[in-house]
């Protein structure tokens, strides 16, 4: 064993009250912990160096998948395979279906959580661009209450969050929509499976006759968080699709671009593959129109 | 010859319980009750303790291999609650309450006669290490999906790594023992 078992503390309180009290004692110390798969990798390598861990499988209330009308809701701790299973998820928001699906592989699926993926704020996690394309909010809670706020404005810099420093994700909720979208989500790895993507987006885009009505795009591994481009979406709001205007919007794009450079990769190669990634969205959207 | 074997595996099994018990006489130890292979046990360990460490040298279940030691590999894979997971990244008090299947748990069950044999058929086997993991995947498809095809089969047993045969011979060994089983794990 690399790390020293015997040296870390873990409690795991049934109830979130209990959960929040804890946190907010001593928020410094606790360190939450749901399904592990990025922890116990950093414990391993040494990179970790909290000893306290509060762990959240035992709070009933933070898992499972609610659909009602006006949203799909989903508790923090669900993990990737309750998404992959959940069939209003795979028809309605098949990019945040995607995103599950080729996070690591079955073994990772069943155990990584989706709050965990936003709480850790990688710059590189895959599911927060589907959850940007879809507009989705996620609900802080602490023992001072509970807020909702946009999922775009939840990541503040590189591993930082708008979080306070003793509030907790409980769960995230994506808003269903009753017009047709094309959903577009890509994601460029070494290899398919147990792989962190160099670079990946995911988009939600409303079409009529050519002409986009409504975009939200939502990048990973481009920018030192999970980016929403939001000059880009307005660029593409009301341009006619055709040839001609893709080659000008990937021009434009490629202009604005700021990639970062990081272990996986370098800030060159991703302008080239970010622009690539963005003219071939494009093009399925052109597509789809034919 | 095979007697022997058992032998100094329960040996090293007792050696390394009686050296952790030895060096846990400390108050950060908690109690940890299981169901292992349909069978109740109970543990004295340190709650961040891995699964699979406490598999292999509290439990002597040393059919669960160490790879990598970070989810990147599937040679420590087993099943809790029929649910396909990394050992190596499971804190042990994650598991109290839990039903875990180890690949002991398929000794002389149909399962292990299929896959076994499939994977002894289509030479899926070649060191060996990979292969205790690469059968737990196997079943857990099969226990969800009887009739795979070739490309279901490949994202299931994606998180399994092996550096000898290739993975075609262990698609076709999964392909061989789907066919015979028909069905039955479902």
């Amino acid at each position: 064993m690399t790390f020293h078992s015997s040296e870390l503390q873990m409690n795991a309180p049934v109830a979130l009250a209990e959960v929040l009290e804890l946190y907010a004692q001593k928020a410094s110390k606790w360190k939450l912990f749901a399904g592990g798969t990025d922890l116990m990798v950093e414990l391993h390598a040494g990179h970790c160096h909290q000893h306290q861990f509060l762990s959240l499988h035992r709070v009933r209330e933070l898992r499972g998948i609610h659909v009602d009308e006006q949203f799909v809701t989903i508790g923090a701790t669900s993990t990737y395979r309750d998404i992959v299973n959940n069939e209003v998820i795979a028809n309605e928001f098949p990019n945040l279906h995607q995103a599950a699906r080729w996070t690591g592989a079955v073994a990772i699926q069943s155990r990584g959580t989706l709050g965990g993926n936003i709480g850790n704020a990688s710059p590189a996690a895959d599911s927060p661009p589907a959850l940007i394309s879809y507009n989705s909010e996620i609900e802080l809670a602490s023992v001072r209450g509970r807020r909702w706020v946009r999922y775009s404005d939840f990541h503040t810099g590189y591993k930082t969050t708008c979080a306070a420093s003793d509030e907790i994700i409980t769960r995230v909720r994506i808003p269903r929509r009753k017009e047709k979208f094309v959903h577009f989500y890509k994601k460029v790895g070494p290899r398919k499976a147990l792989a962190i993507s160099k670079l990946s987006l995911a988009a939600a885009v409303r079409l009529e006759n050519k002409v986009v009505c409504e975009v939200s795009l939502g990048f990973a591994s481009l920018a030192p968080t999970v980016l929403k481009p939001v000059s880009i979406e307005n660029d593409l709001l009301g341009v006619h699709l055709s040839v001609d205007s893709i080659k000008q919007l990937r021009e434009k794009f490629q202009q604005t671009l700021r990639p970062i450079t990081d272990v996986r990769s370098t800030a060159e190669y991703r302008a080239t593959v970010a622009a690539n990634l963005f003219e071939e969205f494009l093009k399925s959207l052109l597509s789809c129109c034919e | 010859m095979k007697k022997v074997k058992s032998d100094k595996l329960a040996t090293k099994a007792k050696s390394a319980t009686k050296a952790k018990s030895a060096k846990k006489k400390d108050s950060n130890l908690v109690s940890i009750n299981f169901s292992l292979n349909g069978k109740q046990v109970g543990v004295r360990v340190h709650p961040m303790d891995r699964l699979l460490d406490v598999l292999r040298d509290e439990l002597g279940h040393f059919g669960t291999k160490e790879g990598c030691g970070e989810g990147e590999c599937g040679a420590c894979s087993v099943l809790i609650d029929d649910e396909l997971v990394n050992t190596c990244l499971v804190p042990v008090l994650q598991v109290s309450g839990r039903k875990i299947r180890t690949i002991e748990a398929l000794k002389g069950g149909k399962e292990l006669a299929a896959l076994q044999n499939a994977f002894v058929v289509q030479n899926g086997t070649q060191c060996g290490f990979c292969t205790p993991g690469m059968i737990m995947a196997a079943v857990h498809l099969l226990e969800t999906n009887a009739q795979p095809s070739e490309e279901q089969i490949r994202e299931a047993m994606a998180g399994n790594l092996c550096r000898c045969t290739g993975y075609v011979k262990i698609v076709k060994a999964v392909q061989m023992a789907a066919e015979e089983i028909g069905g039955g794990l479902l």
